[in-house]
C-alpha cells in the first residue's frame, strides 16, 4: 500500500568546516547591513560618479550571494 | 501619450497569453510531460512573485522619496535566504508530511490542529493582504492612465484586469482538491510573469542609463544626474532604526506573506530546489534592485520636478517619446500585479474556505458524488470572488495619496505576527496553542490600532494616547518622533513574542498539542514510523466521513489501498491519520481532526496511551543522555562499597586477632595456675615451695582477673553503656594524684616523674576516669622512659581546650605500630608485654573520646615520645 511519498534517502551530510562557513554567512550577512556598517561606508569617493554606500551595498550583496552559491554547491545534485 | 485601444489590446493580448501559458501548462502536465516545469529555476522565478508592481512602479518612487531605504525590502530576503538551510527544509518537510495547504494549516497543525489559530490567521491575513491586492490593482489603473493621458477612466482598467484575474485563478487554481496535484499552470505563468517583470524593468533601466549620459531636461528637478543618485543614495542617520525594522519585516515577509508560504512551502516539489533559490532568488531581487536607480537618476534629471516618482518607470521613456518601451513598461508592471493578485486570492480563498467555511459545510449532509468536493471548489471560487471585489472596492475608496510603499508596509507589518508563532513552533516544543492565540490576538490588535485604522485615516486619537503611554515624551512627537510605522511594527511583535512565550510557559497544552510540538520541532531528524494517535475507528465510519468528505470515488480508491473488507473492523492508527490528513487537504486539519475524532471511539483513554508513550520515548532519550552520569555514579558507589569492604575485613581481622590475643593473654596465667596447682595436688612438697607455689596461683589468677575487667571496661566504653560522671574538676590536681600514685613504681623502674602544672586548669570530665588514663600513660613512659630516665606530666590551656602531656625520652614507639597503637592490643605488641595486656592505650582513648576529647601521639622519635590528652574547658566556673 502507498500511502506517502517513498522517504527520500537523507541528503549527503555536508562537511563540518562547510556548515561553519554557512553559519558565518548567515551571521555576518546581516552584520554588513547593519546602520553602524553602512554609516562606515559613507565616503566621499565615488565611481563613476556612483557614491560609495551604493558601491558598498551591492557589492556586499553580490559577495553574499557568491558565498551563498558557492557553499551549497555540493547540496543540488 | 498612446491610444487607449493599443493599450487595451496589448494588455489583454498579454492576459490572454498567460491563459494560453496555464492552459499548455496543465495539458503536458496531465499528460505527465513539462517535467521541465519543475526545475529549480522555475521554482525560483515562482518565489519572484514578491516583486509586486509595489517593487515594479514603487521602488523607484522610494528611492527619490527616502533614498537608499527601498533596497532594504530586498536586502531582507537575501539575508534570510543566507540562513534559508537552518528552517527552510524542515518548514518544507513538515508541510508535505502534513499535507499543509496554507500558513494559517501550517499553525493550526503546529498548534495542535487548532481552529481557533486558523481563523485568527485567516482573518489577520484577509485583514493585511486585501489593501495589498487593492494595491496592485490600483497600480494598474494608475498606470493605464499615465499611459494613454489624462481624461481616461484606469479604474475600469482595473476592473477588467480583476474580472480577467478572477477567472485566471477559478479556472487554474481552483480545479482540482488533492495534494498530490498542484498548480502547474499557475506556478508557470507566474514564472513566465517574473521573466517580463525583470526582462521590463532592465529594458527600462538600460534606456535610463543612455538617457543619463545625453544631459539633463529642462525644469528637471536635478541638472546633474550626480546630484540625482547623491539624493538616491542618502541614508541620513536618524532613519537607521527605521532601516533596520524595514530588513527585518522584509525578512519576515517573504516567509509569512500567505502568497510566499505558497509558493516557497505549498509549492516546493523538491527539497533540493531550496538550494538553488537560496542564490538565485537573491540574484533576481538584486538585479531588480540595480535597475532602480538609473531608473530613479533619469526621472529625476529628465521629468520635471514634481512628477510622481512612482510613475517613473512609466513616465520615462513615455516623456522622450519611446511609446513602444513605455508599453513594456505597462506590460511589466501589469505581470508585477497580475502574478500577486493570482498567487495571493488563491492563497487567501484556500485559507477562507479550508478555515472559515468547509468546517460549517462538513457538518451537512451531501448526496454529491464528489462529497464535499465541489462544495469546496465552489467556496474556493466565491472567495476568490469576493477578495478581488474587495480590493477593487478597496482601490476605489482609498485615494492615491498614499505612496504606493505604506500599504505595501503595512500588509508586511500585519502579516510579521505570524513570524513569532512559525519561528518558535518549528524550534520550541514547549510552545502551544494558546501562547500561539494570545500572542497573535495581542499583536493583531496592536498591528490594527496603530497602522491598519490611521491607514484608512480612523484611530489617530488612540494612537496619540498609545503614543504618549509607551513613548516618552520626546520620542511621542516633535522633531525626533519615533516614525509610526516603527512605532507600531515594535509594540506589535514585542507584545506578541512576550505572550506568546508567556503564555506558552504558563500554560499546558493538550495530548495533540504535544504530538504535534513533536512531529514539528522533530521533523528532520525523526527515524522510524511517525507517532499517531492511537484510536480506534470502525472502518465503515471512516468510509462514511471520507465518503462524505471526498466523494465515493477517492473514498473508495484510498480504502481499497488499505485493503480488507469487514466492515466493523478497527484501523490502524497511521491510516486512520493519513485519511485525516486528506480531508484535511479539502477542509483544513483543524475540521478534519474534529471530524475524525467525532467517528473515533474510545480516543481519551488512547490519546493518554499516545502521549505516554510520548514521554516514554522522550524519558528514554533522556535516559540514554543520562546514562553516562549514572555509570559514573555506579563506578563511585562501587568504590565506596570496596573501600567499606576493606574495612570490615580489616575490623574482621582485628577481631580475630583480639580473640587470637586475647586466648593467648588467657592461656599463659591459666597454663600457670592449672600447672603449680596439680603440683600441689599430686605430691606431698614443703611449707616453703607450697606458699610459693599458692603465691604464683594468685598472682596469676590476678593478672587474669585484670585482663577480663580491662576487656569488658573496654567493650563497655567503645558500646557506650560504661558508667561516666562528668562534673568540674581541676586537670592540674589530677595530674598531680595520678603522679603521685605512680610514684611507688616510678622509683622501683629508677624514673623519676616531673610534673609541670603551674595553674589550676578546670575541665568537664569524670575525674577517676581521668585520672584511669593518666596512670597508664605515665605508666607506658615509665616502662619505656630512655634517657635521662626522666617522664615528664604537664597541664595547660591551649586554645580554649585542656591539654594534658605525658613525655618520655625512650626510642619511640616503632613506625609500624603507629596505625594500630590505639586499638585493641595494639600497644602490646612490642617485645614488652610484662605489664598489662596491651589494652591500656585503647582503653584511655575510649575513655577520652566519651569525655569529649582525644588522645593522640603527638611526638615520637629516637629521643622519646609525648602522648597528649586533649579535653575541652570547663567554663562554667
Amino acid at each position: 500500500m502507498k500511502r506517502e511519498e517513498p522517504p527520500r534517502a537523507p541528503p549527503e551530510p555536508i562537511a563540518p568546516e562547510r556548515t561553519d562557513l554557512r553559519t558565518i554567512v548567515a551571521v555576518g550577512g546581516p552584520l554588513l547591513f547593519t546602520p553602524t556598517a553602512l554609516a562606515l561606508a559613507q565616503r566621499e569617493w565615488t565611481v563613476f560618479g556612483v557614491p560609495s554606500l551604493v558601491i558598498y551595498v551591492f557589492a556586499a550583496w553580490l559577495l553574499g550571494i557568491l558565498l551563498t552559491r558557492l557553499l551549497n554547491r555540493g547540496m543540488r545534485d | 501619450m498612446l491610444a487607449s485601444p493599443l493599450v487595451l489590446a496589448v494588455g489583454g493580448s498579454y492576459l490572454a497569453l498567460l491563459f494560453v501559458i496555464a492552459f499548455a501548462t496543465d495539458r503536458l502536465a496531465a499528460a505527465g510531460r513539462g517535467v521541465g516545469l519543475f526545475s529549480p529555476v522555475v521554482y525560483t522565478l515562482s518565489l519572484a512573485v514578491y516583486c509586486t508592481s509595489w517593487t515594479f512602479y514603487g521602488a523607484v518612487g522610494t528611492a527619490v522619496r527616502s533614498g537608499l531605504e527601498f533596497v532594504t525590502i530586498y536586502i531582507g530576503p537575501t539575508l534570510v535566504l543566507m540562513a534559508w538551510w537552518v528552517f527552510l527544509p524542515k518548514l518544507v518537510r513538515i508541510a508535505k508530511a502534513q499535507r499543509i495547504t496554507s500558513i494559517a494549516d501550517f499553525l493550526s497543525a503546529r498548534y495542535g490542529k487548532s481552529r481557533p489559530v486558523a481563523v485568527l490567521v485567516t482573518l489577520i491575513a484577509i485583514a493585511s493582504i486585501t489593501p495589498y491586492i487593492a494595491l496592485q490593482l490600483l497600480a494598474i489603473s494608475r498606470s493605464f492612465s499615465a499611459l494613454v493621458g489624462e481624461g481616461a477612466d484606469g479604474a475600469d482598467t482595473g476592473f477588467w484586469v480583476a474580472v480577467a484575474m478572477c477567472f485566471f485563478v477559478c479556472l487554474f487554481g481552483t480545479r482540482r482538491l488533492n495534494a498530490d496535484e498542484s498548480q502547474p499552470g499557475i506556478v508557470a505563468a507566474i514564472a513566465f510573469e517574473s521573466v517580463v517583470k525583470l526582462a521590463a524593468l532592465l529594458a527600462i533601466s538600460l534606456f535610463a542609463v543612455l538617457l543619463i549620459r545625453s544631459g539633463p531636461a529642462e525644469g528637471a528637478a536635478f541638472a546633474d544626474w550626480h546630484e540625482a543618485m547623491r539624493n538616491v543614495a542618502a541614508m541620513p542617520a536618524e532613519r537607521s532604526v527605521r532601516w533596520v525594522i524595514l530588513s527585518t519585516l522584509s525578512a519576515i515577509a517573504i516567509v509569512c506573506l500567505p502568497r510566499q508560504f505558497q509558493v516557497t512551502v505549498v509549492e516546493n516539489r523538491d527539497e533540493r530546489h531550496l538550494a538553488a533559490a537560496s542564490w538565485l532568488f537573491p540574484l533576481y531581487l538584486f538585479l531588480i534592485t540595480l535597475a532602480v536607480l538609473p531608473i530613479a537618476a533619469a526621472g529625476l534629471t529628465h521629468l520635471p520636478a514634481g512628477a510622481e516618482p512612482d510613475l517613473f518607470v512609466l513616465t520615462v521613456p513615455l516623456a522622450e517619446g519611446v511609446s513602444a518601451l513605455a508599453l513594456v513598461a505597462f506590460i511589466g508592471g501589469l505581470s508585477a500585479a497580475t502574478s500577486m493578485v493570482i498567487v495571493a486570492s488563491l492563497a487567501l480563498a484556500v485559507m477562507i474556505s479550508n478555515h472559515l467555511v468547509a468546517p460549517e459545510l462538513a457538518d451537512r449532509p451531501s448526496r454529491e458524488a464528489t462529497g464535499l468536493t465541489a462544495a469546496v471548489l465552489f467556496t474556493r471560487r466565491v472567495a476568490i470572488v469576493v477578495i478581488l471585489t474587495l480590493g477593487y472596492l478597496y482601490s476605489r475608496a482609498s485615494g492615491a495619496d498614499n505612496g504606493l510603499a505604506s500599504i505595501g508596509l503595512i500588509a508586511f507589518a500585519g502579516v510579521a505576527q505570524f513570524a513569532p508563532a512559525l519561528f518558535g513552533g518549528l524550534f520550541w516544543r514547549r510552545a502551544n496553542r494558546f501562547g500561539a492565540t494570545a500572542g497573535l490576538v495581542a499583536g493583531a490588535a496592536v498591528w490594527i490600532v496603530t497602522l491598519l485604522l490611521p491607514s484608512f485615516g480612523a484611530g489617530d486619537g488612540f494612537v496619540l494616547v498609545l503614543r504618549e503611554l509607551v513613548l516618552t515624551e520626546r520620542m511621542a512627537s516633535g522633531p525626533g518622533a519615533v516614525d509610526p510605522l516603527v512605532f507600531g511594527v515594535t509594540l506589535s511583535l514585542a507584545l506578541n513574542t512576550a505572550l506568546y512565550v508567556a503564555v506558552s510557559l504558563a500554560t499546558e497544552g493538550a495530548a495533540i498539542d504535544q504530538l504535534q510540538a513533536t512531529l514539528f520541532v522533530d521533523a528532520l531528524h525523526r527515524g522510524g514510523p511517525e507517532p499517531t494517535l492511537r484510536r480506534s475507528v470502525s472502518r465503515r465510519d471512516l468510509y462514511r466521513l471520507t465518503q462524505r468528505i471526498l466523494g465515493p470515488a477517492r473514498a473508495h480508491a484510498m480504502f481499497a489501498e488499505e485493503g480488507g473488507t469487514t466492515d466493523h473492523q478497527a484501523l490502524d492508527s497511521a491510516f486512520v491519520s493519513h485519511v485525516e490528513r486528506e480531508i484535511g487537504y479539502a477542509v483544513g486539519a483543524a475540521s478534519a481532526h474534529t471530524m475524525v475524532t467525532r467517528v473515533a471511539t474510545g480516543e481519551p483513554l488512547s490519546v493518554d496511551a499516545a502521549i505516554t508513550l510520548l514521554r516514554e520515548t522522550q524519558d528514554a532519550i533522556e535516559a540514554a543522555r543520562h546514562l553516562g552520569v549514572r555509570s559514573v555514579e555506579l563506578e563511585r558507589t562501587a568504590a565506596e562499597l570496596r573501600t567499606a569492604n576493606a574495612t570490615l575485613t580489616e575490623l574482621l581481622q582485628e577481631k580475630d586477632d583480639f580473640l587470637s590475643r586475647v586466648s593467648h593473654e588467657m592461656r599463659t596465667p591459666l597454663t600457670a595456675v592449672r600447672a603449680f596447682a596439680e603440683l600441689l595436688r599430686d605430691g606431698p612438697a614443703d611449707a616453703d615451695r607450697s606458699a610459693r607455689f599458692i603465691e604464683i596461683i594468685f598472682t596469676e589468677s590476678e593478672r587474669l582477673t585484670r585482663l577480663l575487667d580491662d576487656i569488658l571496661d573496654l567493650s563497655r566504653l567503645e558500646a557506650g553503656i560504661a558508667p561516666i560522671t562528668v562534673k568540674r574538676v581541676d586537670a592540674a590536681s589530677i595530674v598531680a594524684a595520678s603522679a603521685a600514685a605512680m610514684e611507688g613504681f616510678a622509683e622501683r623502674n629508677g624514673v623519676t616523674i616531673k610534673i609541670d602544672a603551674p595553674a589550676p586548669v578546670h575541665v568537664a570530665a569524670d575525674g577517676d576516669r581521668l585520672k584511669q588514663v593518666l596512670v597508664n600513660l605515665i605508666s607506658n613512659a615509665v616502662k619505656f622512659h630512655g634517657d635521662p630516665p626522666e617522664v615528664t606530666v604537664a597541664v595547660a590551656a591551649e586554645e580554649g581546650a585542656a591539654v594534658l602531656r605525658v613525655s618520655d625520652h625512650g626510642a619511640g614507639v616503632p613506625d609500624g605500630l603507629r596505625p594500630r597503637l590505639f586499638t585493641k592490643f595494639g600497644a602490646a605488641w612490642g617485645a614488652n608485654t610484662r605489664n598489662g595486656a596491651g589494652l591500656g592505650l585503647a582503653i584511655s582513648r575510649q575513655i577520652m573520646v566519651r569525655l569529649g576529647g582525644d588522645l593522640k601521639l603527638e611526638r615520637s622519635g629516637p629521643r622519646g615520645s609525648t602522648f597528649t590528652a586533649v579535653l575541652p574547658l570547663d567554663r562554667t566556673g
